[in-house]
């Protein structure tokens, strides 16, 4: 039992608000306000090592030798944009088959020879970029150099191995689809983007996905997989001289190829602010997703938007999350942010509710970005979304690895190493108007796609008191906006 | 919650994974740890690394789901959530916006052991951390308006998890495993018994458990020892100690009858099957020999169960074996999901037939090799960060009772013998102790790789709902 003083007081606290600092440490050195300390400068991203081997391909070397082991990514500049539309899904199967068996190697004693020697290869494929890596001991770096080149660079795609592998995708495939998060967010996706490659899932459709032959993935990987445009990155416990040596050793001979043209791709037009509800029958939870979309990594408002991001949607104490969580208790969480890739980017907000709230909660989410066109950042949410920026940029780069994504990412969008630099230089000088003005060149209010997922027949009226609603089955295509509700579509 | 037994430890270095080179094990610096006490019982644990600019502050307390009471489960949950609502002098995000601006990032979680609050820093901000935990700690404000608000936080947190597929198979297969011990309720509990729940409620749970006897203060990073013990004498040490928590005493009877369970699943496609039994609690000296034998089940596509069952009998698409070790229990499976058309009989016949084939034949030289190389790795991988580093001697000294254990798991890992794995195989494998978890899609789906393949077999019809015999879920509270 505790003590009946302390049970005095921790009831007389809470019961009749004792004043503060009875309880709270008087007569201690505990401050009672809480004692920060300044904020760090900005913190510069490690200059990395960086030649090109004669086939085009860069070698970048993050050296850190903390602990005994060295990742290798190699990044290529490919992806689900350069699926066939009837087989998309093509790269990231193709990736998923590399390990499965290569010229020298079946899959099974690919498998032995990783498994034993305690070398992790994997790989996968976004929309714009595929990346490969292999991981291990500093000691395996030999081997783990030669397998990573032995998959990318010699694949054979077993007939059995990849029928195998199909069934895989196709079955996780079927889990994914009946996920009420994945359908709100694909369906938001593709009525966003429309054809253009952003639309896509990566990963693939089922429809999509059992167009796909043995024949499409050979082609895909001769096509496609080349020296030049790919980046080769060490980081961890290995100096460069040793990372060159063995680039060289296993890369060197690869045959330049003709990389493919980046082709530009249209986009839909904008809409009046519109729902589409995806009807799931079982939903107890109701999610929606809203916004439009926005401009690419190149545009000159990319930084102020990053700051933007903050106030509005990013992390605990955005005002979304302050609004529908804190204050609102609707849900367990709220966010949202513009997002950007190379030719194109949006504006996504998402966030789930129970079904009674779930017309309160979406005219939250669009009050929110009126807001944001209205009532420009207080002192406090500026200075705090900088200093955020700022210190979490020093955080995210404790391990090598985190360092190799950071500079992918510059080398992909062709910024140069010392971007950072000017990176937060502009972050300090914005204003709570320029964020504002921001959010009144970029904001459409009156353009929002909203999908919501959930039971129809619970939500339906709800959210017809918001704008108009078009009713789909899931994994349905969105119908254009004439097209009248509820009409069975194909 | 933790399903694999995480080793951290001596790192090894020189090590050449030579298939059947049982190469002496060069071990490299042990962790320089310090374990101090403050007056008041709070457990101080500091490690210093000046790699980088920033420290790791983690604060365990030694309550969990497994301190419920049966009509009040998800409560330590919910109390995690109730610790960041504030204080008179906090408002209800001040402890995010505090930390979050000067990019420190915050969280808690809640497991059936354990509630941990984690903040990573800019190490010069180790007295705001401090502040912060302390505040809440002695000075927490809790009232019906942000117990109501939070309870409906973490209801959306609930529903969140019960809407995915297989949402609701974690409580039916721990309410399959266990009918005594409260690791029979999953740790986001049951919405009934939130909703019971009363606001003195929430403040006697406080005042039981979050007492600084209960509390293990965890700091990694570019901060001296010193330094931290003395901020933490400052900003902890004026808090008064409290009568210790009252130790969970249940404990599940041994199984002396094979169970089953066949629980139909409303919303995920495939179905899956998983043999279990019963083993040891986390840290016991049978743990490192199941951890072993984890990782040769699990390890990778070389591994017996996915060689066989998915590469060659194409009955499986995923199989594996998998270990949930906890304070005071222990659970083993192996099982995996069940390829859409296959026998679901055949299927489970196929999982028993791996497990007796290791029962009569044991695990091979190359297995443990194998496995050794790979625990090496793993253990090295687990030390590059400092939240990494602070999990573990939080998991130590918390949950296994000795955090010298960090420095001593790797090697009690490398010293297990195919002896060791075959006998505790031998000990908890038995048929009599047998649990059997059958999870049958309620929707029957067409095969999206139906025509695919021309013909083979797998162009069977889907499988369709087993007789909905008494719905595993039934436990699942009303809304």
């Amino acid at each position: 039992m505790k003590s009946d003083f302390i049970k005095h007081f921790v009831f007389g606290m809470f019961t009749f608000l004792a004043p503060i600092g009875l309880w709270a440490g008087e007569g201690t050195d505990f401050p009672d306000q809480p004692p920060a300390a300044p904020p760090l400068k900005a913190a510069q991203l490690p200059k990395p090592f960086v030649t090109t081997l004669d086939n085009g391909m860069d070698v970048v070397v993050i050296s850190n030798s903390e602990v005994p082991w060295v990742s290798i990514s190699l990044m290529l500049p490919i992806g689900a944009q350069l699926d066939p539309e009837e087989k998309i899904g093509l790269a990231s199967v193709t990736v998923s088959m590399l390990t499965q068996g290569t010229r020298n190697y079946t899959s099974d004693e690919l498998a032995e020879k990783m498994d034993t020697n305690a070398i992790s290869i994997s790989g996968s494929a976004g929309i714009e970029t595929t990346a490969v890596y292999a991981s291990s001991l500093k000691d395996q770096i030999n081997l783990s150099t030669e397998l990573l080149a032995e998959v990318v660079r010699q694949p054979v795609f077993p007939e059995k191995d990849f029928l195998r592998t199909m069934k895989q995708t196709l079955q996780s495939k079927a889990v994914e689809e009946v996920e009420p998060t994945f359908q709100v967010m694909t369906t938001y996706r593709k009525w966003l983007y429309g054809d253009h490659p952003q639309g896509r899932e990566s990963n693939g459709e089922t429809a999509t996905l059992q167009n796909i032959r043995r024949k499409d993935l050979e082609k895909f990987h001769q096509q496609y997989y080349m020296p030049n445009g790919s980046t080769l990155i060490f980081s961890g416990d290995i100096q460069p001289e040793q990372a060159v040596g063995l680039a060289k050793k296993y890369f060197a001979d690869w045959p330049k190829g003709e990389l493919p043209k980046f082709e530009s791709h249209p986009l839909p037009p904008a809409e009046p602010t519109r729902i589409v509800l995806i009807d799931r029958s079982t939903s107890k939870q109701i999610k929606v997703v809203v916004g439009h979309l926005g401009y690419n990594r190149f545009d000159p408002d990319y930084t102020c938007g990053q700051l933007f991001n903050q106030v509005f949607g990013g992390g605990f104490v955005s005002r979304l999350n302050h609004r529908i969580r804190v204050v609102e208790g609707l849900t367990y969480g709220a966010g949202g942010s513009f997002s950007t890739s190379r030719e194109t980017g949006a504006l996504t907000a998402f966030t789930f509710t129970r079904p009674d709230m779930i017309g309160k909660t979406i005219n939250i989410l669009l009050e929110e970005i009126k807001k944001m066109q209205e009532v420009h950042p207080t002192a406090e949410e500026l200075n705090d979304g900088k200093s955020y920026l700022v210190g979490s940029f020093a955080l995210s780069m404790e391990t090598p690895q985190e360092i190799a994504s950071k500079v992918w990412d510059l080398k992909f969008y062709g910024l140069p190493y010392d971007y950072y630099d000017g990176y937060f230089k502009q972050i300090d000088s914005l204003t709570s108007e320029q964020v504002q003005a921001f959010a009144r060149k970029h904001l459409h209010p009156d353009q929002i796609k909203i999908v919501v997922v959930g039971n129809a027949e619970e939500v339906k009226s709800q959210l017809e008191a918001i704008a108009p609603v078009t009713v789909i089955k899931p994994g349905e295509k969105v119908p254009p906006p004439n097209a009248p509700a509820d009409s069975p579509q194909q | 919650m933790k399903n694999r037994h995480l080793i951290c430890g001596n790192v090894v270095i020189g090590f050449v994974g030579i298939m059947l080179s049982f190469a002496a094990v060069a071990i490299a610096d042990d962790w320089k740890y310090f374990d101090d006490r403050l007056d008041n019982g709070m457990r101080v644990i500091t490690m210093e690394d000046h790699s980088a600019p920033i420290a790791a502050v983690q604060i365990w307390y030694h309550v969990g789901s497994k301190n419920d009471s049966p009509e009040r489960t998800g409560f330590a949950h919910l109390f995690e959530h109730m610790m960041f609502r504030g204080t008179d002098r906090l408002g209800p995000e001040d402890h995010f916006r505090y930390l979050r601006r000067y990019g420190g990032n915050v969280n808690g979680y809640t497991t059936f052991d354990h509630t941990t609050y984690i903040e990573e820093i800019p190490s010069n901000q180790l007295d705001l951390t401090f502040w912060l935990e302390a505040e809440r700690l002695a000075n927490l404000k809790i009232n019906d308006e942000y117990f109501s608000k939070e309870r409906e936080v973490v209801k959306e947190e609930y529903r969140l998890g019960k809407d995915r597929p297989y949402g609701h198979l974690m409580e039916a297969a721990l309410g399959l495993a266990f009918k005594e011990h409260p690791y029979r309720w999953d740790v986001i509990g049951n919405l009934d018994h939130l909703n019971a729940a009363t606001t003195d409620e929430v403040q006697a749970y406080f005042k039981t458990h979050y007492v600084p006897n209960n509390a293990t203060l965890v700091v990694v990073g570019d901060v001296g020892h010193d330094e931290v013990l003395n901020k933490a004498k400052q900003y902890f040490g004026w808090i008064p100690k409290s009568p210790t928590p009252p130790a969970v005493a249940a404990r599940e009877s041994e199984i002396t009858e094979p169970r089953r369970l066949d629980f139909v699943e409303p919303v995920g496609p495939l179905p899956m099957i998983a043999v279990g039994y019963h083993v040891c609690a986390d840290g016991q000296p049978d743990s490192y020999p199941l951890e072993v034998l984890n990782q040769i089940l699990a390890s990778g596509e070389s591994s017996r169960i996915y060689k066989h069952l998915v590469k060659e009998q194409e009955k499986f698409m995923v199989a594996s074996g998998a270990s949930i070790f906890l304070e005071q229990d222990g659970l083993f499976a192996v099982g995996g999901i069940v390829n859409m058309g296959q026998d679901m009989k055949e299927a489970e016949q196929a999982i028993l037939g791996e497990i007796n084939d290791l029962l009569d034949k044991g695990v091979t030289d190359e297995e443990l090799q194998k496995a050794r190389n790979q625990l090496m790795s793993d253990a090295v991988r687990q030390r590059m960060t400092d939240a990494g580093k602070a999990q573990r001697l939080g998991h130590c000294a918390v949950i296994l009772g000795n955090v010298d254990l960090v420095n001593q798991e790797l090697g009690l890992l490398m010293k297990v013998t195919k002896e060791d794995v075959n006998a505790v195989m031998k000990k908890y494998f038995q048929d009599s102790r047998k649990m059997t978890l059958v999870v049958t899609p309620a929707l029957a789906k067409a095969n999206p790789f139906k025509g695919m393949f021309g013909g083979k077999k797998t162009d069977k019809e889907t499988p369709k709902t087993n007789e909905p015999k008494k719905p595993a879920d039934d436990k699942s509270p009303k809304e």
